[in-house]
């Protein structure tokens, strides 16, 4: 057996496979989106509707108000996140005792199943018997509602999410900033520069690639989020903390039955990541021509 | 000790507090008696009782049903995954065909498209074939994350792999096959194992799907946590106990692999 059919064998079932529970599934999503369907009454059947449900979903507050809390939920937790992860990783790039049993202690969040990271996190924001508003009396700050506060809820989902991924990112940067070259540095300290300045014009820049990859899976990560958000504040109080995720899946499984709009809005959002998909993998292929 | 070397240590103690306290919460209040876990302040020095895991498994009848659920499909997608999506790594990485940069953009795009878009054309078809609430129907879900990770992750490590070895190989008279099975599969079993595991990791802590397609049969571990939410109020000692049951096993694994994991996410990530 030639090399060519050898491969060609190793990849048709894979690309079959993916071919068949992506392509497929998304090809009727659309069509189903051109319905109304409700499961809960499924003996009404499908009713087509020729993009009725598209046109509700531009005209629906509550989708524009999904988009803006998706919005600012994921630029917010991204910004932080590599922030602060970026300081761990600086403050970790150095030697250290015991630096690796920090930093396996450091990435607990990241391997705690989401929805249990939800739950601790509920029972932690519970105004009465919740270790944080305790914690927050021993500095006399009066009592918080945390998940109930139309103002206080889309923030503290934020702690949660910034609390479960900045060891993430800060790991991948420490791995970033270990494994840079050390002649420029040295360079810079022959050269007196000052730790800032070697921050700024040695380390930034050389930093920045692996800042951007790291920015952009956060970021894909964080539009996505919903384990979390459904188990602390389900959305609430309200449509506070509804992302689009969220949002979808009330109206069309957990609140409701509407799964043709859903699918509705499912296909905007799929046309939005595809488009993404594309910027990123400019964006990509321009940084490995580097 | 210098005044820079206090103040690194005291930022990492804080950062270990921070980091630690829900899990010390987490665990503490699990081994607590059901009237203690609700005390504030919380008492740092207790009996520890097991109390709490034994009703956890009791009053829940599926509970390690569910366990056993989770085990099933997690190992089921995962074994799948690598047997399709390991060789067409290594294709990918050897093998230039037309069309290769196109399927690695699909492959981006599995990966980003948002959960809602996956489950309502899941939903309707595995209800339609009367599959819902089986094991097979989220197995074969889960293969939509599963299967592009591996692909793509094994990618790069193939593609980061010295040619030389298996052009000797080549030059010796090995098929492709051998060269695979012999030299290239066995010098990336590190990566192999990570991939494995964080597919695993991924199968295990999912939730929005196994919530939708699932009832009791095929119920999964993540949405069993939403059964302690009872409608006369949280038992905190039970629902911290089966949190911690579901979590512990990623926690341990994740840990316990997480050197490699790191290599093989940052290696996916700046050379992938």
């Amino acid at each position: 057996m030639d090399a060519r059919t050898t491969y060609r064998l190793f990849l048709i079932p894979s690309v079959l496979v993916l071919f068949l529970i992506t392509l497929f599934p998304f090809g009727y999503l659309i069509y189903v989106s051109f319905f109304e369907y409700d499961i809960t009454k499924p003996y009404l059947g499908f009713e087509f509707n020729s993009g009725q449900n598209y046109v509700s979903l531009l005209l629906n507050d509550r989708f524009w108000n999904a988009l803006r809390v998706s919005f600012s939920y994921t630029l917010t937790v991204v910004i932080l996140e590599v922030i602060f992860g970026l300081g761990i990783a600086l403050l970790l790039n150095r030697e250290l005792k015991g630096r690796r049993v920090i930093q396996t202690i450091l990435l607990l969040p990241t391997t705690i199943t989401p929805v249990v990271v939800g739950l601790v996190w509920r029972l932690l924001y519970h105004p009465q018997f919740g270790l944080v508003d305790y914690l927050l009396s021993l500095f006399a700050i009066p009592t918080v509602q945390w998940t109930s506060d139309p103002l206080l809820a889309l923030p503290a989902v934020i702690i949660i999410d910034i609390w479960e991924w900045t060891p993430f990112v800060a790991i991948v940067l420490l791995s970033g900033l270990m494994s840079l070259p050390k002649e420029p540095f040295e360079a810079a300290l022959v050269d007196g520069a000052s730790a800032w300045q070697i921050f700024r014009n040695v380390t930034f820049p050389l930093i920045l690639p692996t800042i951007g990859i790291a920015t952009m899976f956060r970021t894909i990560d964080a539009f996505r989020t919903f384990d979390i958000i459904v188990m602390t504040t389900g959305g609430g109080p309200g449509i506070a903390t509804e992302t689009v995720d969220l949002y979808g899946y009330f109206v069309g499984f957990a609140r409701g039955g509407r799964i043709a709009y859903t699918a509705a809005l499912s296909v905007i959002m799929l046309y939005a990541t595809v488009l993404l998909a594309l910027l990123f993998n400019r964006q990509l292929a321009r940084s490995k021509g580097k | 000790m210098t005044f820079r070397k206090a103040a690194v240590w005291l930022v990492i103690i804080g950062l270990l507090f921070w980091t630690l306290f829900p899990v010390w919460w987490l665990i503490t209040t699990s081994l607590k008696s059901r009237v203690e876990a609700f005390q504030i302040p919380p008492s740092i020095i207790f009996t520890p009782t097991l109390e709490n895991y034994v009703y956890a498994i009791l009053y829940n009848p599926r509970f390690v049903h569910n366990y056993l659920n989770s085990i099933m499909i997690a190992t089921g997608s995962t074994v799948i995954s690598l047997a399709f999506g390991v060789p067409a790594a290594y294709a990918f990485a050897r093998y230039n065909f037309r069309r290769k940069n196109d399927l690695n953009f699909w492959i981006l795009t599995t990966r980003m498209a948002p959960r809602i878009g996956v489950i309502v054309p899941f939903f309707l078809i595995w209800r339609f074939l009367g599959l819902l609430d089986t094991h097979v129907a989220l197995i074969i879900t889960y293969l939509v994350f599963n299967l592009s990770f591996v692909v793509w992750i094994m990618q790069s490590f193939f593609v980061e792999m010295p040619p030389e070895i298996e052009e000797a190989a080549m030059i010796d008279g090995c098929t492709t096959f051998e060269v695979f099975s012999k030299i290239s599969l066995p010098a990336n079993m590190p990566g192999l194992a990570a991939t494995a595991i964080f597919c695993v990791i991924q199968s295990w802590n999912e939730f929005l799907f196994a919530l939708i397609l699932t009832g009791k049969t095929a119920e999964t571990l993540p949405p069993t946590t939403l059964s302690f939410i009872a409608h006369g109020g949280i038992s905190w000692g039970p629902l911290t106990a089966a949190a911690l049951m579901t979590a512990l096993p990623v926690m341990i694994f994740t840990l316990l692999i997480q050197k490699h994991l790191v290599r093989a996410f940052t290696f996916g990530i700046i050379k992938g």
